[in-house]
């Protein structure tokens, strides 16, 4: 069933055609707002903001068969409201605790050796610290399994420039982590 | 190929994105390059990294997703739908009247010349209460008499029936300071001032405290109250009671339970049922908004009932559109935000209600003055340094406390820095244009004003 008809079915009054809808685009809506925010844990609570504020709003969506794109534009505009609000409480990002770090890593595909945890946490920190025209691509990709193509059209860039800014993304990070790696070793030997 | 040009195709073979157009050259040039290889290697590793690193983050999204499910199905949001632009334009309807026709400075008149003027009753019974306010004809039987017309201000004695026709709504004035508003289609007997029974139809009590209690009578099911303003509607199957402030006590020949303040309960065929609260609780009293609209604009239920209706507009917006789209509205939406802030709706919110203060401080136009003073009482310190900075904004003033002291200030010098601005306010409204000089701002302290005022 396509988002459109979905859409028509929860306005005249199927509630239980939201949970489809939801499922299928909770994924990307947690991509835009991880990727805007640069913390999981505020992300979380976003786009359940998003998905609840997406189903009060769906009176107001004119084409059904955008509701994807649609949600999204609620999601980026619920950020930017969080990242405003957070900016006047003047406390620095910087100066918040990790976003992750009470979070388990277990479960199918995550990883229980300490060591491996310690690497995957790392990796995701460093993923949020990317420029956000990198980090957003890179979190769409791997929390959607997206083509370039559908990259394309939810960032309103070219394939080309996905490829680019994907290649950028992960290059950065292996200077980035790499270099934290020789920081670690020399200060161990010293 | 050069390895600049090979490190997007790494990339892209890794998404499985790489063109077959390009594949040859690419394969041809990882075989030469010792660099590249490496360097597809390590990206192959960390790409195996990056999809264990967001297993638990899609996890994660399938979690809210599922929640986000539970929380639809569990409050029927559909049937809320149904109902809230319902309310909303009964709202947006009531306030409307209320402004335009200014009802309270019309005189009721009855409707008809052979309406019983004054006393209704025979000196000899006992009276326990007048017809205060209708909204058409209203029909008393008293014991052992005929039906007749009643006028407003008609007094009412023990035992007198009492019924409204269609559209027809009133309330009684009852002597022990009860209100009773009896809704169209409805019969009553008024046993006493504390006891009514309700053959049909639907009834509003605002019950005064007294040592003996309030009933509402209905067959076999009694609501006893002690101090508390309630609802009972009566069906020929179903009766349903909705506790608006205090809580009451339903017996029936099955069961009897206390319903505390903002619960609905339906019972029929013995069973009680509780309803979806605040929603069904504005819905089902609704109909007493056509006898607030006789009152006088200074009415403490009236004013309460248009701040509620505000604050509710308010909450639709702040729940649906982001920040900027209220923005957008300009300082339309300063009255409903403010009201909102205040209201017991937005309790628990902090986030919605420093962000409303932040909006109403971006928007507001000089007329918003008073609102922006009214809310430097706020309880959280970040509404009242939202407050504060629209007030500086507008008034090129702080009266000597910035918005950092209004955010951490202890409550008593807040206390004072709110009167100095009442008192500002007071002299020096009238340098801004569009602000009528005779505009009240109840409060106004006498200290004096700071030195740095404009």
């Amino acid at each position: 069933m396509t988002d459109g008809e979905l859409v028509r079915r929860v306005l005249s009054g199927d509630t239980a055609a939201y949970d489809p809808l939801v499922r299928r685009w909770a994924a990307r809506v947690m991509a835009v707002c991880h990727a805007r925010v640069g913390r999981s844990d505020a992300a979380e609570d976003l786009a359940q903001e998003t998905l609840l504020r997406g189903l009060r709003a769906l009176p107001t969506l004119s084409d059904p068969d955008k509701f994807g794109p649609w949600l999204c534009g609620i999601a980026t505009r619920t950020c930017l409201d969080w990242l405003k609000a957070a900016a006047r409480t003047e406390i620095s990002m910087s100066a918040l605790p990790p976003s992750h770090g009470g979070e388990s890593f277990e479960g199918n595909g995550g990883a229980k050796d300490p060591e491996r945890q310690d690497e995957i946490r790392r990796l995701m920190t460093e993923v949020e610290r990317l420029p956000l025209p990198y980090r957003q691509v890179l979190m769409h990709y791997y929390y959607d399994d997206c083509t370039y193509r559908q990259l394309a059209e939810q960032l309103g860039v070219s394939a080309a420039t996905v490829n680019a800014r994907l290649t950028k993304a992960r290059q950065m990070l292996r200077e980035r982590l790499g270099a934290g790696a020789s920081a670690a070793e020399n200060s161990d030997a010293m | 190929m050069q390895c600049e040009e090979s490190l997007n195709l790494i990339s892209a073979r890794i998404d499985r994105e790489l063109p077959a157009d390009d594949r040859l050259r690419f394969e041809a040039h990882l075989a030469e390059c010792a660099d590249c290889r490496a360097t597809a290697e390590a990206m192959q590793l960390q790409d195996a990294q990056l999809i264990r690193a967001f297993v638990p983050r899609r996890q994660a999204a399938a979690s809210i997703a599922g929640l986000v499910a539970a929380q639809v199905t569990t409050v029927q949001r559909p049937r809320r739908a149904w109902w809230a632009p319902v309310f909303i334009s009964a709202a947006a309807g009531f306030l409307l009247a209320v402004l335009l026709f200014q009802p309270w400075k019309k005189v009721i008149e009855p409707e008809k010349s052979d309406f019983v003027k004054g006393p209704t009753t025979a000196p000899a019974l006992v009276t326990v209460g007048g017809l205060d306010i209708a909204t058409g004809a209203v029909e008393i039987q008293l014991p052992g008499g005929q039906w007749q017309p009643m006028a407003t201000g008609g007094r009412v004695p023990e035992g007198a029936r009492v019924r409204t026709g269609r559209g027809v709504r009133c309330e009684f004035a009852m002597d022990d300071h009860s209100q009773v508003r009896v809704d169209q289609n409805t019969e009553i007997v008024i046993r006493t001032s504390r006891h009514i029974e309700l053959a049909r139809g639907q009834v509003w009590s605002s019950v005064a405290r007294q040592p003996t209690p309030f009933q509402i009578a209905m067959a076999d099911t009694t609501v006893t109250a002690v101090g508390t303003r309630f609802d009972v509607k009566r069906d020929p199957d179903q009766i349903v009671l909705a506790v608006v402030e205090g809580s009451t006590r339903v017996k029936t020949a099955e069961l009897e339970q206390l319903v505390p303040e903002g619960r609905v309960l339906k019972i029929a065929g013995g069973r009680a049922t509780e309803l979806e609260a605040r929603e069904v609780l504005e819905n089902v009293t609704n109909w007493t908004n056509e006898i607030l609209m006789k009152k006088s604009p200074d009415d403490p239920e009236v004013v309460a009932r248009i701040n509620d209706l505000l604050a509710h507009l308010a909450q639709e917006k702040v729940e649906v559109l982001g920040a900027n789209e209220i923005r957008a509205l300009g300082d339309h939406c300063v009255i409903p935000l403010t009201r909102y802030i205040q209201s017991p709706r937005s309790r628990g919110d902090e986030f919605k209600r420093q962000e409303a203060a932040r909006i109403i401080a971006d928007v507001a136009q000089p007329w918003c003055i008073p609102y922006l003073i009214e809310l430097l009482s706020d309880k959280d310190g970040e509404v009242r340094a939202a407050a504060a900075e629209g007030l500086r904004r507008l008034t090129g003033t702080t009266l000597g406390r910035p918005s950092e002291e209004w955010r951490r200030g202890l409550s008593a010098d807040n206390d004072s820095a709110v009167r100095r601005w009442k008192q500002w306010w007071a002299e020096h409204k009238g340098r801004y244009p569009g602000i009528p000089s005779e505009q009240e701002n109840s409060g106004t302290g006498n200290l004096p004003v700071s030195g740095e005022a404009a």
